[in-house]
């Protein structure tokens, strides 16, 4: 299990959270997700045999939203 | 299509700008009668704002999210499909500057965030080459524990670490809220984001990045700035199933009236901007500036709870005092004082009690005899040899075991006593005691509305005595930490809202047992867990503050609230009486987002009282 940290640009409308949310949270191997709707952070949980932290953040910028910085760690 | 989408999204201030250019060029087309320049520039105007919008709303949907992208794309069609090119730009250029003014707006609001983020330690001088004690500057992310690095004169420490060597004084303000710069050497902790005021240190790495103690502080306040209310749960749920049902009425009121126009100007209508924005805006200027002044609220859910308490519950040693020890009085029986004083410190020097630690820094220098033979006898005190003498260090008990005689000895009856006898002949008496924090009459005057009340392990004595004239409605000594929850229990039952505000371990009972859990940012790891809300600076003046803070921040949420509700009231009375159209409708949504963005950022100009 691995935690990713994706820094996004300036969030504007919490709908976004909700979009974010739903398309991330539908990807294969993600445990839980978290979108920070203020700090415009996206922590995800999630099973790095199944899944890349490039697709996460790829499905975020595919959305539309600016990807500024991915750091994954192991999650606790 | 991706590529498109991130292209223009990335130049959407460009986007803006073209339309806000072709605008005034369309309207003249119209001034003059050239509807064909009237009618192209428009057009022109809601492909340049209107195809990002589609391209959101196409891509959200594939995720079945349905979005205000999705209402306002369905209503540009439909305007244009009825020919309306002059409402599908207006509306289009109003959304895009809405959004062009909510980022610039909300990063306002966010402000007292990244002002804190951006003391955080970015770069490090990372020692490359122990021998010749080269080093070059690395990206944080780069450092890991046990790296050796190097903070000069004017630098940040870039990590929680142990000095390895060198000599400065370090400014923990950020930290500790003391701006009195502390002396770091050898073997000193120091914290990541405070700063060398002078001296330069190398320090070995320990926790770095979001484990340091202000990246633990930053992370929870991030956390806690974006955790919901209750109300903001209620109104996300309620958001959720709004624009879906704001889309089935548009498409009823079509269907029904065979009036297109009437439907699209529901779809921009029925846009919930200011009511989901309203509560987020108010937390995080609420959270953040109070943040800036030291003070961690764990959510939005915390400032709700705040403002219901009435009563507020102390711990004693670490909360209104200091926790720090510190000789108050010395009774001198021997020839030499400060010879006796140095056998005392020599002895106690080799433990880590509270009271050894109070006597050291006492003492203030650093030369010490030797000491052999030491015991420890539990709990009364330590047996050594020093200079080839017997020498006892302890309480009255362990002298009494001794047969040693302490006439005259007069210390005050609530402070810790500590003899030091030389060859059975007492030689000093000592007293030590903990010092009420300073200021805090003048910070509880301030909390007068509520019921105070003071619970201590401390002798019933003692903390009667310590706490006289301070006004406390109820102070009890002897608690153990089942007895304190119990008390918060009675309260409780009583119908009170009890805040308790603690530090130590010992607290955590009563503190998981209240209503709302304070922690003092000196307190253990624990504690600062387990609290709702902790004072950074360990001051009691914060109280006051953070309490305030809960309060203005709760009402602003529910002015935004009762404002967005207000405006939709507002324009679906306009709608139906025949006042408000596309375009107009857009305005004033997008005015009342503004309206409670700004009305969220008053939070940020609070004043400290």
């Amino acid at each position: 299990m691995k935690q990713a940290t994706i820094q996004l640009g300036t969030l504007t409308c919490p709908s976004c959270m909700q979009k974010i949310q739903n398309a991330v949270k539908q990807l294969d191997g993600i445990q839980d997700v978290k979108v920070l709707f203020n700090s415009g952070k996206v922590k995800a949980n999630y099973d790095d045999q199944k899944l890349a932290t490039e697709t996460i953040a790829n499905t975020i910028s595919q959305l539309g939203y600016e990807v500024k910085k991915t750091s994954v760690k192991e999650a606790n | 299509m991706t590529k498109l989408l991130t292209f223009m999204q990335r130049h959407a201030n460009s986007l803006l700008l073209a339309m806000t250019i072709l605008l005034p060029l369309g309207f003249a087309g119209k001034f003059w009668h050239l509807p064909l320049v009237f009618d192209g520039t428009m057009l022109v105007v809601t492909l340049l704002g209107g195809l990002p919008l589609i391209l959101r709303a196409s891509e959200a949907l594939k995720y079945k999210t349905i979005g205000i992208e999705l209402l306002i794309s369905l209503a540009i069609l439909g305007a244009l499909f009825i020919h309306e090119y002059e409402e599908a730009g207006m509306v289009v250029w109003l959304f895009s500057l809405g959004e062009f003014l909510e980022k610039r707006t909300l990063n306002q609001t966010r402000k007292a965030i990244k002002d804190l983020v951006a003391l955080t330690p970015q770069t490090a001088m990372k020692i490359t080459d122990q021998a010749t004690g080269s080093y070059e500057e690395v990206d944080i992310d780069e450092v890991a524990p046990g790296d050796l690095l190097l903070a000069k004169n004017g630098a940040k420490i870039p990590v929680d670490g142990l000095v390895v060597s060198g000599d400065a004084f370090v400014n923990e303000a950020n930290i500790t809220g003391e701006y009195q710069p502390k002396h770091k050497t050898h073997n000193s902790k120091v914290f990541a984001g405070t700063l060398v005021a002078s001296g330069t240190l190398t320090i070995q790495a320990e926790k770095v990045g979001e484990d340091s103690t202000f990246g633990k502080l930053l992370e929870l306040v991030e956390e806690a700035q974006d955790s919901k209310t209750q109300t903001q749960k209620t109104i996300d749920k309620f958001a959720q199933y709004y624009t879906p049902l704001v889309l089935l009425l548009a498409l009823i009121l079509g269907l029904l009236t065979k009036n297109l126009s009437l439907a699209i100007t529901v779809l921009v209508l029925g846009c919930p901007g200011a009511l989901v924005i309203g509560v987020p805006v108010s937390t995080v200027a609420g959270v953040g500036s109070a943040a800036r002044r030291g003070i961690v609220v764990k959510g939005g859910g915390v400032l709700e709870k705040a403002t219901q308490i009435d009563t507020l519950v102390f711990d004693k040693t670490g909360t209104i005092t200091t926790g720090q020890a510190k000789v108050t009085q010395v009774q001198n029986f021997s020839a030499g004082q400060s010879e006796a004083l140095k056998i005392l410190a020599s002895v106690e020097n080799q433990s880590d009690h509270p009271l050894a630690k109070a006597i050291k820094a006492f003492y203030q220098e650093d030369t010490f005899y030797p000491v052999t033979e030491s015991t420890t006898i539990n709990g009364l005190g330590i047996k050594a040899v020093v200079n080839g003498q017997q020498v006892l260090v302890g309480n009255e008990r362990l002298l009494q075991q001794y047969h040693i005689a302490t006439t005259g000895l007069a210390l005050p009856e609530a402070a810790s006593h500590v003899l030091l006898a030389v060859d059975g002949k007492l030689q000093l008496g000592v007293a030590i005691s903990d010092s009420l924090r300073p200021n805090l009459a003048h910070d509880l005057k301030k909390l007068q509305d509520y019921k105070l009340i003071m619970l201590s392990g401390d002798k019933t004595a003692n903390v009667v005595q310590m706490t006289q004239g301070l006004g406390f409605t109820d102070v009890r000594g002897n608690m153990l930490p089942e007895d304190k929850a119990n008390y918060l229990k009675q309260l409780q039952q009583q119908g009170h809202h009890v805040a308790f505000i603690g530090d130590g371990v010992n607290d955590s009972v009563a503190m998981a047992n209240s209503d709302l859990a304070i922690a003092m940012g000196s307190g253990s790891d624990t504690v600062i867990d387990l609290a709702d809300m902790i004072l950074v600076k360990s001051d009691i003046a914060q109280l006051a503050t953070a309490l305030t803070f809960a309060r203005r921040t709760v009402n602003n949420m529910k002015q935004n609230i009762a404002l967005a509700l207000l405006t939709v009231l507002l324009l679906f009375i306009g709608l139906f009486t025949g006042f408000i159209y596309m375009a107009s409708g857009m305005l004033v949504h997008e005015l009342s987002i503004l309206l409670v963005i700004f009305n969220g950022m008053r939070l940020l100009k609070i004043k400290a009282n």
